[in-house]
């Protein structure tokens, strides 16, 4: 007589469908919250795009047009580099900087970012003018994410240091301040994670370390972080 | 021009860490008629931009590095309780809504068309 159970169907317990379920719920939970920072990280920049080109079009004065053109570009870029960095979390590797590794300098690269970023007044590295070798983009992607954050969450005077190694240059981005708990350090390099003090101090994706850490590792090296006192310093590591 | 009193154009001052955002706004609103007294980058500024340009609106990020736009909005009701506050942020869960609401403080999140900000500051303005 026939039960109208499927006798070759695998056994399955309720606390194993329970835990699928809890499983599903947690994933479509992530699903919801890495769509919700992306959207709030493009909106900034999107809209002020929107809000210049609408400008650009309501003002014939020349030195506010330029002014708007330059912001427009700086915004767009803005935008490439947040779709360039998601596509590296989402571990999409054509988003890899391509071609020859090649020698760049430490101290004209940390200097171009910081004044990209829009940091007070000029940045001076300390030890000794030194090149690290990397592919066009990696470097410099690294050396703006270390800087971003120093800038977005330390307090007070940034320093920054290079030395040589073994193995290469170790550059150090330090910066007073309390923005990551100990606990949260370990956390930091994780995507999408964002400390409690950054949520309430500024929009971001919280995948700028990761990428930067897969990036240096793409070139042979490493990024880190740490606490020094009462400063946090980021590490990053390359070949010479 | 957009007038507070008079033929005084209403003044305003803009709270916000990005450059670019004080830029397009300082922009926008002057194309509409508005006087920028100050600008800010965080919300330590905000109040001592406030105490100088004694504005008649400050338009508040709520995220920024420092005091935050929430931590500042104590101190700006406190001591400069004639000056209208206009939340402005990109970032608007619940917990922002719910909080601007039981402060009574006008949300709006960022956009590239400044007409519902200025909307929002000629009614705050007019009282």
């Amino acid at each position: 007589m026939s039960t109208g159970r499927d006798e070759d169907a695998p056994e399955c317990d309720l606390g194993e469908l329970d835990a699928i379920t809890r499983s599903i719920e947690e994933l479509d939970a992530i699903r919801r919250r890495v769509i919700n920072v992306v959207g709030h990280a493009l909106r900034t920049p999107v809209t002020t795009i929107a809000g210049m080109a609408n400008a650009l079009g309501a003002t014939d004065d020349e030195a506010t047009r330029a002014m708007l053109v330059d912001g427009l570009a700086r915004n767009s870029q803005r935008v490439e580099l947040l779709l360039d960095d998601l596509l590296l979390a989402a571990g999409v590797s054509t988003a890899l900087p391509a071609g020859d590794a090649a020698s760049s300098s430490v101290c004209d690269t940390f200097a171009a970012s910081w004044s990209a970023l829009g940091g007070p007044g000029d940045l001076s590295v300390l030890g000794p003018d030194l090149s690290v070798l990397a592919r066009c983009g990696a470097f410099e992607r690294i050396a703006h994410v270390v800087l971003d954050n120093a800038l977005k969450y330390g307090h007070g005077p940034i320093r920054v240091s290079n030395e040589t190694t073994s193995s290469g240059v170790r550059i150090e981005v330090e910066s007073v301040g309390d923005a990551l708990s100990d606990d949260e350090l370990e956390h930091a390099f994780e995507l999408f994670y964002r400390g409690e003090h950054a949520v309430m101090t500024a929009p971001g994706l919280g995948i700028g370390l990761a990428v930067a850490r897969q990036l240096a590792r793409a070139e042979g090296g490493e990024v880190g972080l740490v606490r020094r006192n009462d400063a946090i310093v980021a590490t990053v590591e390359l070949p010479a | 021009m957009a007038r507070s009193n008079g033929d005084q154009p209403i003044r305003v001052v803009i709270a916000d860490d990005e450059s670019d955002v004080r830029l397009l706004l300082r922009i926008q609103l002057e194309l509409e008629g508005f006087e920028i007294a100050g600008e800010a980058i965080d919300g330590k500024s905000a109040v001592e931009a406030c105490r100088d340009a004694q504005p008649d609106v400050v338009i508040l990020d709520l995220l920024m590095p420092g005091v935050n736009g929430f931590e500042a909005i104590p101190t700006l009701r406190r001591q400069h309780p004639n000056v209208a506050i206009v939340a402005y942020t990109a970032v608007a869960g619940e917990f922002v809504r719910k909080e601007m609401a039981r402060m009574h403080i006008p949300l709006l999140l960022k956009s590239g068309n400044v007409t519902a900000l200025a909307t929002k500051i000629r009614e705050l303005a007019a009282g």
